[in-house]
């Protein structure tokens, strides 16, 4: 099991629980796509998994390791270790390089860095083959800055910085939202393709995608699942 | 990719603000440096320039007063001691030496001293190391004059060179004396004392000077029969002279001696102890010193706050570079680290460049500068000072940094995975 999510509760705020999961499973290998209203909570919820926050009640596993047992400093070793993250946008640290911004996790993971490559020239060169498959060796060997590529471009070296290194989990959090159709699609299957050794749980509000994934899930089932039982307690 | 080479980058993405805020830390650190650099060196410069006399002697003034015109040629003085007087306090049994100074004039900017071979013989200074000649010899006749150092170097004049000498200490053409040149007959080894920006003529050459003169302008009645190029001595006795330095037998009596000056009953008189005038001119000075150390510290100040706003305004345009940094597997401590890094990074730098800058200026215009100030600066280059400040400057850039790094430290719990903008 690669999720497992039980009577998982988050508020930001006392009283305003915006999180309220009775059951969610992602069995290793498989994708799931998650869609929801805006302000659902889907991104909450990824900040749970990625062990950013954490929950107020309830029990959250990923890959076995019960995250609420876990301090923030182990939380955030784990998350650089097992988890891949690409947001809507904004993904890129703007004063490094292309190449830098991919081999990112390799700085705060040692077992990523080492599943990418023995040396920094070897992992280098496994950052330059996921971004010639994303299309965009060309522009990493420019040494192009990240602030000259197009949106769906920095998307995709977002993709590449995330799966660099295997992590078991990628999580994304609505990355095709300002994407065209078109690149939308290509970005999605690459992006599958890439991570098909991996669990992938994908946030869109955009239903077109689901067809591509293993599983949809609907935050707003989720939650309604559980708010009786919370109403009753 | 370290954490060091991440917060450099970072700084460097945003050179503008980066820049501006090092320039500043850079002045305000050159400021505190050059403030104690001119104090110390001043210090350094007056406490070399007399050590072996015990009693300095003046007409009634101020210790500390006497002490600057008299060895340090700053001012004029206000009067004389006439030569009587001179030769009775020069002759009582417990003097070992004395060396006439008699100051007023100027040649090209510098200080003429008219005094004695005694000058040569028991002047003392640093570490009680007596005067020495790079060229020629000490003065012998009334035209002769010995340069020091700098005098000598700066006016480009060597043995058998002739000058003139004005009246005043402007060097204003219309009180040359142009009939009496002098000739260059000894140039002194530099000594990093005003005696290198002095030129040493005989108290006979210095009356020979000022013969047909009254009150310092051309006498109306016309000038006396002009005095032979190798005049008596006695013809050319001065009634007066500016000061006196004294060496006794034993150091024991300087007090005493100093005493029996004070109390003079035929002519008002200030007898000081180099070393005690001296210590009286630090504790005047010293307040202004702490100011002057108060207000530089201040203006660094000034530039370590301006660092402080320069990344606390930076931290909301970091508030996603942050959350990518904490999504690719940042620690907490890591975004509190790199703040931290970088505030120190800029605040190390700067104090690097402002020392590495006030240092190569002063290597540039040290000379010039110790000029104007009529004194020596201390040893240039980068003193145990200069380090204790850059270790300062960026030890409060570190200490600062924990408050932006703070704030980013907590921020990134309150801002979850994403960052809503
Ligand atoms: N960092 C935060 N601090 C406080 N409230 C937040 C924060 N992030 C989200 N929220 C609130 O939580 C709710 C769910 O937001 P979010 O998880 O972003 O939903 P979604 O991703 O489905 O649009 C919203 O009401 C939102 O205002
Ligand atoms: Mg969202």
């Amino acid at each position: 099991m690669c999720i497992f999510a039980k009577d998982l509760e988050f508020a930001w705020r006392p009283g305003a629980t915006v999180v309220a999961v009775s059951e969610f499973e992602l069995r290793l290998g498989d994708s799931v796509f998650l869609q929801g209203e805006s302000g659902s909570g889907k991104s909450t919820l990824l900040g749970l998994i990625a062990g950013i926050i954490q929950a107020t009640s309830g029990e959250l596993n990923v890959m076995g390791r019960p995250l609420g047992a876990m301090n923030a400093a182990k939380r955030d070793a784990f998350r650089a270790d097992a988890i891949g993250v690409i947001f809507q946008q904004f993904n890129l640290v703007p004063y490094l390089t292309l190449l830098e911004n991919v081999l990112l996790p390799c700085r705060f993971s040692p077992p990523r860095a080492a599943r990418a490559g023995p040396t920094n020239a070897s992992r280098k060169d496994a950052a330059l083959g996921l971004l010639d498959r994303l299309g965009l060796g060309a522009e990493a060997r420019e040494g192009r800055a990240v602030s000259a590529l197009s949106v769906g471009q920095q998307q995709r070296v977002a993709a590449a910085r995330a799966l660099i290194g295997a992590p078991s989990l990628i999580i994304a959090d609505e990355p095709t939202s300002a994407l065209d159709a078109a690149s939308r699609d290509s970005f999605v299957d690459t992006l599958l393709e890439e991570a098909k050794d991996a669990s992938v749980l994908f946030v869109s509000h955009d239903a077109a995608l689901a067809p591509r994934f293993d599983r949809t899930e609907s935050m707003a089932d989720m939650n309604a699942a559980f708010a009786p039982a919370a109403k009753g307690a | 990719m370290t954490l060091v080479a991440l917060a450099w980058k970072s700084a460097r993405a945003r050179a503008g603000a980066t820049v501006l805020t090092l320039i500043a830390i850079a002045l305000s650190t050159a400021l505190v440096l050059g403030v104690e650099k001119i104090r110390a060196g001043a210090r350094a410069g007056f406490e070399q320039t007399v050590s072996g006399a015990d009693v300095l002697v003046g007409a009634r003034s101020g210790g500390v007063n006497l002490l600057l015109y008299a060895v340090f040629r700053l001012g004029d003085p206000t009067a004389n001691v006439s030569w009587e007087t001179y030769q009775a306090f020069a002759a009582r049994p417990d003097v070992a030496w004395t060396i006439p100074l008699s100051l007023g004039d100027s040649h090209g900017g510098f200080r003429v001293l008219g005094t004695t071979d005694a000058y040569f013989e028991h002047y003392r200074y640093g570490d009680k190391r007596p005067l020495g000649f790079a060229l020629g010899v000490a003065f012998d006749e009334t035209r002769d004059a010995v340069l020091g150092a700098e005098a000598a170097r700066e006016l480009g004049y060597g043995l058998g060179d002739d000058f003139t000498i004005s009246h005043g200490i402007k060097s204003a053409a219309f009180a040359e004396h142009s009939d009496h040149p002098f000739t260059v007959v000894g140039v002194l080894r530099a000594t990093g004392t005003p005696v290198d920006r002095t030129i040493h003529i005989s108290l006979e050459g210095m009356e020979a000077v000022h013969e047909g003169f009254v009150g310092g302008a051309p006498s109306a009645i016309g000038r006396r029969p002009r005095a032979p190029r190798s005049a008596p001595a006695e013809a050319l006795t001065p009634d007066a002279i500016t000061a006196f330095l004294v060496g006794l037998k034993s150091r024991a009596a300087a007090l005493r001696y100093q005493r029996d000056v004070n109390t003079y009953r035929r002519e008002a008189l200030t007898g000081v102890i180099p070393g005690v005038a001296l210590a009286q001119l630090w504790r005047v000075l010293g307040p202004a010193e702490q100011a002057l150390r108060v207000v530089s510290l201040l203006v660094v100040a000034a530039g370590l706050t301006g660092l402080l706003t320069m990344l606390l305004s930076t931290l909301n345009e970091r508030r996603r570079e942050v959350a990518v940094l904490r999504a690719a597997g940042a620690r907490r401590r890591d975004v509190f680290a790199l703040l931290v890094l970088e505030s120190t990074l800029v605040a190390g730098l700067g104090a690097l460049l402002g020392a590495t800058v006030l240092n190569t200026a002063l290597a540039i215009v040290g000379r010039g500068l110790e000029a104007s100030i009529g004194a020596p600066l201390g040893p240039l280059g980068l003193s145990v000072y200069d380090a204790y400040v850059i270790a300062g400057v960026t030890g409060i850039g570190f200490a600062l940094g924990f408050v932006p790094g703070w704030i980013a430290y907590r921020r990134s719990l309150s801002d979850g995975l994403t960052v809503r903008i």
